[in-house]
This record gives C-alpha cells, sequence and structure tokens, in this order.
C-alpha cells in the first residue's frame, strides 16, 4: 500500500532530496499526473487570473444574491474604512474585505475557484492578495504559494473529505484556514517544520466548527466566515514567526480534525437540521426562500 | 481522496456551490452530449436535498445552462434561463421523491426532432458526477472520460466487435459496463475511453451488425 501524504513525509522527502517544500509538491504532482511542469504552472496561473478576477468583481458586487442574504458587504467595508481606521489593523481589516469580496462573489453565482471548496474560495486569495500588495510579492512567488496551499489540502485529503457535508466547516474553512497561513508563510520566507506550524496554529482553533447554513445555501454564515477565517490564517502566521509551536504536531493536529468529523452529528453537517439554520431567524429566512 | 494539486485547487467555477451548481451543470452536458445535440425541449426532477434547496444554489440555472452546452464555470449560467427563453427552449423543473438512493439526485428528460432521452445522474460533492441510468439502463459514467453509449442486440461476440475495432484505432477502453433489458432483447453497453474517439471509429462502430445505435460522450468541464 502507498504510504499516507503526511507533513512529515513532505518534509522528510524536502530534506532528502534538497528541494523546497513548494518543488516537491510540483515534484509529486508531476509523478502522479504526468503532467508536464510548464502545464502544471499554466494551471496555477489560470487560478491565479480567477482568483484575481472573483477579487475585483466581488469588491464592486451590489447585487443581492439568489438567496437574497448577502448583498455589498465588502463594498460597505470598503467605504467605511475609507474614512475610518480599524480597530485591528490595516492589514487585517483588507484581508477580511477581501475573503469577504470573493465569498460574496460565490454565494451571487459568479466565478470563483473552489480552493478547496465554493464555500471557503475567498480565505486562501484574501491572504495572499492581501500580504502580496503590502510585500510586493511577484505572481510567480504567488504560484509557489499556491503549490503549498494544494500540498496542505493533499495531506487532509488523506485522511478526511473536505467538504461541509462530511465534515463540517473545519473541513472547508477550517482547511482552508490551514491551507492559507502555510502557504503564505512560505511566501515570507518560511521554510521547513514552521510552514506547517502556521496550518497548525490555524485550525486548531476552528476545530469542531459546525456547518450550519441557513436554508442549506452557502451564504449565512458563511461569506463573513472567509473574513474571520482570513484573519485566524495571519495570526497563525505571526504567531509562528514569533517564535511560538503547536504542541500537537501538524499530522496530529488532522488525526483530529478527521476523528471530529467523524464525531459531529449529520445536523450540523450542511444539512441544516441544526445550529443557525434552525434559529427562528434562519427557519423565517429558509421558509420564504421556499 | 488521492487528491491532486488542481482537485485540492479547484475547480474553477460559477458559484456558490460546487455539488449544487457545478455539478449539476456538468450533469446537464452530460444530457445534451447523451441526447447527441442540442435539446428543444427538458424535463428536468429533482430529489433529495437539490429539492429544497435548487433555487437558492442556482441549479436550476446550472442545469439548464449544462443542457445548453454550458461548462461549469461558464459566467453565463446566472443567466440561463433567461436565455433559453431567448433561444425558444421549453423547460419545465419539478421536485419529488428520491430517483436514487443519493441525497443529490435528479433526473433530466431531453429530445429534439430526433430522439428523447432519460438520465438519471447524482452529484457526489466537489463537483464530481454520476451519471446512473440512461433510458432505464443501469450506467455508470462520471463525465471524465470521452466515452461511447452503445444500443445493440443482446448476442455473442459484440464485445469482442466493438473492442477489437477500438484496439485497431489505438483507443484504449479504460472501463466498461453492460446491461440488457432481458435475454436476447436490447443491449446497453458504456466504454469509458482513455483517448478521444474520432467521428470516423463511431460511424462505423454505429454501422456494425446488431449494433442499433453508437453515441460519443465527450468528457464534461
Amino acid at each position: 500500500m502507498k504510504p499516507l501524504w503526511t507533513f512529515e513525509n513532505w518534509l522528510s522527502r524536502s530534506r532528502e532530496e534538497g528541494l523546497s517544500l513548494a518543488e516537491v509538491i510540483l515534484k509529486k504532482e508531476m509523478e502522479a499526473t504526468g503532467a508536464k511542469k510548464d502545464e502544471i504552472m499554466d494551471g496555477l496561473e489560470e487560478r491565479l487570473q480567477v482568483m484575481r478576477e472573483s477579487l475585483k468583481a466581488g469588491l464592486e458586487r451590489e447585487k443581492t444574491t439568489p438567496g437574497g442574504m448577502i448583498k455589498d458587504e465588502s463594498k460597505t467595508l470598503n467605504h467605511f474604512f475609507s474614512n475610518n481606521r480599524p480597530i485591528t489593523g490595516s492589514g487585517v481589516i483588507k484581508t477580511a474585505i477581501y475573503a469577504i469580496a470573493i465569498g460574496q462573489e460565490n454565494a451571487g453565482m459568479g466565478r470563483i475557484v473552489a480552493i478547496p471548496t465554493g464555500g471557503s474560495a475567498g480565505i486562501v486569495p484574501g491572504v495572499f492578495f492581501s500580504i502580496a500588495e503590502d510585500k510586493k510579492l511577484s505572481d510567480d512567488q504567488l504560484k509557489e504559494g499556491l503549490l503549498i496551499a494544494a500540498g496542505v489540502g493533499m495531506v487532509v485529503g488523506e485522511k478526511m473529505g473536505m467538504a461541509g457535508a462530511s465534515g463540517g466547516c473545519q473541513a472547508e474553512c477550517g482547511v482552508a484556514a490551514g491551507m492559507a497561513a502555510a502557504g503564505a508563510l512560505f511566501l515570507l520566507g518560511g521554510r521547513g517544520e514552521e510552514v506547517f506550524q502556521a496550518f497548525a496554529l490555524a485550525v486548531k482553533n476552528m476545530l469542531g466548527l459546525v456547518c450550519d447554513p441557513v436554508g442549506g445555501l452557502v451564504e449565512v454564515p458563511c461569506v463573513k466566515r472567509n473574513g474571520f477565517a482570513a484573519v485566524q490564517a495571519l495570526l497563525a502566521i505571526d504567531l509562528v514567526r514569533g517564535g511560538l509551536k503547536s504542541v500537537i504536531p501538524p499530522d496530529e493536529v488532522v488525526d483530529a480534525m478527521a476523528d471530529i468529523a467523524r464525531l459531529l452529528p449529520s445536523a450540523l453537517k450542511e444539512t441544516a437540521q441544526g445550529g443557525l439554520a434552525q434559529t427562528k431567524t434562519g427557519l423565517n429566512l429558509s421558509e420564504r426562500l421556499q | 481522496m488521492g487528491e491532486t494539486v488542481f482537485s485540492v485547487l479547484g475547480p474553477i467555477m460559477v458559484g456558490p456551490s460546487s455539488s449544487h451548481t457545478a455539478g449539476v451543470a456538468r450533469l446537464g452536458q452530460m444530457a445534451r452530449n447523451i441526447l447527441g445535440g442540442a435539446p428543444q425541449g427538458v424535463e428536468i426532477g429533482f430529489f433529495g436535498s437539490f429539492a429544497t434547496t435548487y433555487k437558492g444554489h442556482g441549479s436550476d440555472l446550472a442545469v439548464i445552462g449544462g443542457l445548453m452546452g454550458m461548462d461549469s464555470a461558464d459566467s453565463r449560467i446566472p443567466l440561463a434561463l433567461k436565455i433559453a427563453v431567448e433561444k425558444g427552449l421549453d423547460y419545465t423543473i419539478r421536485t419529488g421523491e428520491q430517483a436514487s438512493s443519493h441525497p443529490n439526485s435528479l433526473e433530466i428528460i431531453a429530445w429534439n426532432e430526433e430522439d428523447r432521452i432519460e438520465m438519471v445522474g447524482v452529484s457526489r460533492g466537489g463537483g464530481n458526477i454520476l451519471v446512473e441510468e440512461i433510458n432505464g439502463f443501469d450506467v455508470r459514467l462520471d463525465g471524465q472520460y470521452p466515452s461511447l453509449w452503445i444500443l445493440h442486440d443482446d448476442r455473442p461476440g459484440m464485445v469482442g466487435k466493438i473492442a477489437s475495432l477500438l484496439a485497431s484505432r489505438q483507443i484504449n477502453i479504460a472501463y466498461m459496463r453492460l446491461e440488457r433489458s432481458q435475454p436476447g432483447g436490447l443491449a446497453s453497453m458504456t466504454i469509458e475511453c482513455d483517448d478521444q474517439v474520432d467521428a470516423k471509429t463511431i460511424r462505423e462502430i454505429g454501422q456494425k451488425d446488431s449494433v442499433q445505435s453508437c453515441r460519443y460522450i465527450p468528457r464534461v468541464r
């Protein structure tokens, strides 16, 4: 049997072959799919462009979504913070606004990259584009960050499904936050073990997050949660840069998440049978949709 | 499981949901391909979780878009119902009991002047789909491979005849499935190939003895 793809294997392959973490994923993908390096880089380029277009469209979006619960959130926020200082910090609020913008775009049937899912599509690009602007990162660098994010998703995918219906929101926004944290820390010069520490810290704080969308739609709480999850990724990056480590190793954090995915009742896995979906307002909104 | 770079970073799609929007658009495309061209009329049945949430996920737009040939990343999908009216595509949508054991299943009946097909399919998450039934025959097509759907008389040698023709054209068979209405009756053969099948080969299979029809179902995005 093929050994499981884990953070530990990824790290040892990087050490043994003298490749960066991003190069390991590139090589692994070429081996697994038979694709050439250029084809993979073109695929990453295409995704980067779609992400960028979805961000731009989301920031301009004013049209109410099909479920009627989301409208022009990122525009409203941008307007306010162009004249007001955020309590959090300009990088933090920008990241949240970017992530929410793409979340809105997804809810409003815009074109997005599901990374790893449609409902969590704003988190990785929100974090990446916000940091890229501040640090003047090139597209080639962002593509390396995407390879790291993909490698993280591949590790998680070995042990659990990345869908609200199988693992709750931890499996969508939680995983996306971990992918964003690891990918962005790599972009900022993080190497080796610390990249996976960023994943572990971000995900640990989102373990057990349930998927309880109002009316079963990808609108409430999904769109705003993209903003919160993106900010978790930022904090994880700074905590690791500041020298903190997850006491539980990254691979065991994935085990914990997969374990929780099994234990979560199905009422909290995208079925709209519990949580926010079953509140008085949630039920009223849901009834209006029928 | 066994994720790749682009299964994690994708699909590129029109939101909001890979299962309720992207997968449904792909099922619509499959029905169009099985019919073998543009439909003039369609009836859609949404079941399970689709029945209660199809509107909010734009599943109706996605399936009609797919039936008009749009892929799951086509930005015209939000306008699909409007475009259908402009094109004169006659459509009805209903909801109902399960057509399949899967929670996200749908039925598509599509017709034009040449033909009429009935398809049952499920959306399995992440944009992945499975066509489970065509005109009452059990099939398993996931839209990832260029495929052939062949209707033929149930008699000895049919598999060999068709497989050797494909082999002579260097077309490798990835998966294959047979079903029949009754012994000696009408049979259905679905073949998923690793390679694209050219028009000449498709025509030659269709002209073989005891073959009623051969339809090419390209992979769907």
